[in-house]
């Protein structure tokens, strides 16, 4: 009798075993096979050169800087050296965030195309800038200019000019132009410009294991892969894991990005957000406080008045969000196109829901596509014009822009107007795009969040 | 060489920013109804941090503060009926506790509206936390609604409040006798028709049905179809005695158990029971194994109906509305796997048919204890999903098989 027992529990035992084993490897399995394929060529790459952390970068920034001052010093008709010196601007403004900078390399490339022959100097960077400082009208004539310049441009010079073209597309709502540009771009020549274009477009119109392949094909073009870029890389893709709602995948890439290049602000403050989502709000609070030292940069501020407010101190959270304020106030002198956004989500977070809607208006007006679409959405729910917000993101939903946000906002339209099936209907499409959009915890999320 | 360093570099500039100017949420309340024939009930999710933040009041479960609270919410929460007479509202819970993500001040408040008003039509005015700050909405949700046929988990929602918008009207419509009834019914067979778990169950005591068990060993000789009908009618009224029980009780007394060892316990008895198909553990006695585990499975029904009904005509019909769901499909599931068993019974390859059709449903027992132990879902259960769903393809395809063998048999036979 005993050993006919024995029978029974050993294949059973055996069975149990194998159990075991083969649900432990779905943790392992999960990930869908294109996604790791794509992940895996991204880790296989090594950044070439360049320095290897953010001190290191600043300090040769700060470099350079004083080279192409003392260059453009020496001969300020010199347009080249003029153009130079707008690209380190740039350079320090993406290390550092800091506008003065991107006003300067506006001054400078004024300057080179002042200094220049007609129909020549920095009008490529000079529309690359346009672009990046929200500042649309213009871009074009240049490129215009710039495209009938009379030396031969090089195709990587071609490709670049037609993927600003597109860019310009892109913001103003036209994404098919944009897409149908970008891919001639990268059909004149495959460089980083253009895939990483192609992947923000598929990223923004709700295709992401696309967008993840061309930004990882992006990477594996770019000969001259810096730190920097490659940690960029890692940051982007972890940015879109955290739009569907992937927050352990993303916390990876994010992680990776730090380790390629320690000691960036903006991927520290990413890592310093998934520390509040794994409920260590008071360590995220201690890192905030450290980056804001470091960097000065009202985006953290916000994100740490943001925790405050979730914890519900509302004294500091009024103090740093009246810190960001304040130079929130000082960039919209600045460069008011190019702080819109950032000032508007502000104000609607933390300030008055009337100027956001100003500020949301304007910086629709400036780029009327996708993401400044849903933030005037907002606003006018804020401003109780549900009709109107409703209106906006009904015609956002019928273009190729596809997030979560968007379908949030539409449901909130749509329940403040009382119309509750296409509320359930809009909230059951933000949950399919992104499964944790209305986790009680994502309001912790400030950085990646679109 | 210049130029093609800042060409290169073009691009970054266009798309890097230091950090893109992007939307974000912000903590929302949520406010879930229970409409009730004469009342309602309404439980409030304010998140604790927004409270503090709008109100300055202390967030500590002490009694000063809960008073605190009460008196914000008393101030900012008011129904009134479509005449404007006010409602009567009477809190029954006002605490800090976490439920999903960071803390939350919750409150139960039963609202009752004035002599000769309906329950189902009102306005709500609500600025609590809304009218401090701008950027906070709430959502109104409605749980559950017996006389409009809403009892199930599928939210409703009725309509949001943020900022200058700060009254909604609500009206349910007229109450249609017995809705919430057949919702229940409807409820019952959803949960039991998409609850594999369950019906594998049910099928792993139904295998050794028809056999008679010698020597812990299942012989060939078979039951009569008329003992073998008796036994399964035994088995499938003791589970369902089994899982009205606890249904009644987490209905009535509040009988609760977490989700997760609940669900355990229905992975262990399924092994259980696909295991006794193949070695007999407790011939004879399936139907008190299955009122026992019957217990289990109606812990797990419990969670799906365990809260609905305001009143105890509610409840009770909503379990009874529920409980015949689920026995419907329990008879169509018996009904359609019965033929085929009893024939297969009789063949000679039985034995080998009944042990590979347990060993499946071990394995799926298993592969859903380890998923509900560690909380992670493994290649098994997906699989099980992906297949389960054309299981009613399978058993119309095993039925004609079986009936096919059984003239066949006959044809021999003649």
């Amino acid at each position: 009798m005993a050993m006919r027992y024995k029978k029974i529990w050993l294949p059973v035992l055996v069975l149990a075993a194998f159990m075991v084993v083969v649900s432990l490897s779905g943790a392992w399995l999960s990930p869908r096979p294109a996604r790791a394929d794509n992940i895996k060529a991204l880790a296989a790459l090594k950044p070439g050169y360049g320095p290897v952390n953010y001190a290191a970068a600043i300090e040769a920034a700060n470099q350079r800087l004083t080279l192409a001052n003392e260059r453009v010093a020496r001969d300020p008709a010199q347009w080249p050296y003029q153009e130079n010196l707008a690209y380190v601007h740039i350079a320090h403004y993406r290390l550092t965030g800091d506008y003065e900078h991107l006003m300067l390399a506006k001054s400078a490339l004024d300057q080179g195309i002042k200094s220049a022959p007609k129909g020549s100097g920095p009008l490529l960077l000079r529309a690359a800038l346009a672009v990046s400082r929200h500042d649309l009208p213009g871009v074009n004539a240049d490129l215009a200019v710039y495209d009938g310049t009379a030396v031969p441009l090089s195709a990587d010079e071609k490709s670049e000019s037609i993927a600003i073209s597109g860019d310009t597309d892109f913001y103003t709502g036209r994404y098919a132009a944009s897409i149908q540009k970008y891919q001639s771009a990268a059909q004149v020549s495959e460089n980083a410009g253009a895939l990483f274009r192609m992947g923000r477009y598929y990223q923004k119109i709700g295709k992401p294991d696309l967008a993840i392949a061309k930004f990882v094909r992006a990477a594996q073009v770019q000969k001259d892969r810096t730190p920097q870029f490659l940690s960029s890389i890692w940051l982007q893709v972890g940015v879109i894991e955290l739009e569907r709602g992937n927050w352990d995948l993303a916390k990876t890439h994010f992680t990776r990005a730090d380790k390629i290049f320690p000691g960036f602000w903006l991927t520290e403050a990413h890592l310093a957000q998934m520390l509040a989502l794994d409920g260590d709000i008071k360590v995220a609070k201690q890192r905030y406080d450290q980056i804001i030292a470091s960097s000065g940069s009202p985006e953290v501020m916000d994100a740490l008045a943001a925790l405050y407010r979730i914890e519900g101190n509302a004294v500091q959270s009024r103090t740093w969000s009246d810190r960001a304020g304040s130079i929130w106030t000082a960039r919209l002198a600045q460069l008011p196109k190019a702080a819109y956004g950032h000032a508007l989500d502000h104000e609607l977070v933390f300030g008055d829901p009337v100027k956001a809607l100003e500020l949301a208006r304007a910086n629709y007006a400036a780029r009327p596509h996708g993401d400044t679409a849903i933030m005037l959405g907002w606003a006018l729910l804020a401003n109780n014009k549900a009709p109107e917000a409703r209106d906006l993101l009904e015609d956002l939903r019928a273009s190729a822009w596809q997030s979560g946000q968007q379908y949030a906002a539409l449901s909130e339209a749509y329940a403040m107007l009382n119309q509750a099936e296409k509320s359930e209907a809009s909230r059951e499409k933000a949950l399919s795009i992104n499964p944790k959009i209305f986790d009680p915890s994502a309001p912790m999320i400030w950085f990646g969040h679109h | 060489m210049l130029r093609t360093y800042i060409l290169v570099f073009a691009f970054l500039i266009a798309l890097w920013a230091a950090a893109p100017a992007q939307a974000h949420l912000t903590p929302n309340s949520e406010v879930q109804i229970d409409f009730g024939n004469d009342h309602i009930v309404a439980d409030i999710i304010i998140p604790q941090g927004e409270y503090a933040f709008a109100t300055g009041n202390a967030v500590v479960n002490a009694p000063q503060s809960h008073a605190a609270a009460l008196r914000f919410l008393q101030r900012h929460m008011a129904l009134t009926a479509p005449n404007g007479a006010a409602w009567q509202l009477q809190f029954s819970k006002v605490e800090f506790v976490q439920i999903a993500g960071p803390p939350d001040l919750h409150a139960i408040v039963r609202a009752t509206p004035p002599s000769g008003q309906s329950a189902r039509r009102f306005r709500i005015q609500w600025t609590a936390i809304t009218s401090q700050v701008p950027s906070h909405s709430v959502l109104f949700v409605a749980r559950q609604d017996f006389g409009g046929g809403k009892n199930s988990h599928h939210r409703e929602m009725i309509g949001a409040l943020q900022g200058e918008r700060r009254v909604l009207d609500i009206d349910r419509g007229q109450t249609r006798p017995l809705a919430g009834f057949f919702a229940a019914v409807m409820l019952g067979m959803e949960h039991i028709a998409k609850g594999h778990d369950h019906l594998l169950f049910l099928i792993a005591l139904l295998l050794p049905a028809p056999l008679l068990a010698l020597t812990r060993r299942w012989q060939a000789d078979v039951r009569s179809a008329k003992d073998s009908i008796w036994l399964i009618v035994k088995i499938a009224t003791a589970f369902t005695l089994g899982h009205s029980a606890t249904l009644i009780g987490a209905a009535f007394l509040g009988w609760q158990l977490p989700a997760q060892p609940v669900e355990i316990m229905i992975a262990v008895s399924i092994f259980i029971s696909a295991i006794h198909a193949i070695r007999p553990l407790f011939p004879d006695r399936e139907p008190v194994v299955a009122l026992g585990f019957g217990l289990v499975h109606g812990l797990a029904f419990a969670t799906v109906i365990g809260n609905y009904g305001l009143d105890m005509q509610e409840k009770a019909l909503t379990i009874l509305g529920f409980n015949i769901g689920i026995e419907l499909v329990q008879l169509c599931v018996i009904a359609a796997i019965m033929p085929a068993l009893l024939i297969f019974a009789r063949q000679g390859y039985y034995a080998r048919l009944r042990n590979i059709l347990a060993s499946i449903i071990a394995v799926a027992a298993l592969a859903w204890l380890t998923e509900r132990v560690i909380e992670t879902a493994n290649p098994v259960t997906k699989l099980l999903e992906t297949v389960l769903v054309f299981a009613p393809y399978f058993v119309v395809i095993i039925t004609i098989t079986a009936i096919a063998v059984h003239f066949k048999r006959r044809v021999t036979t003649q």
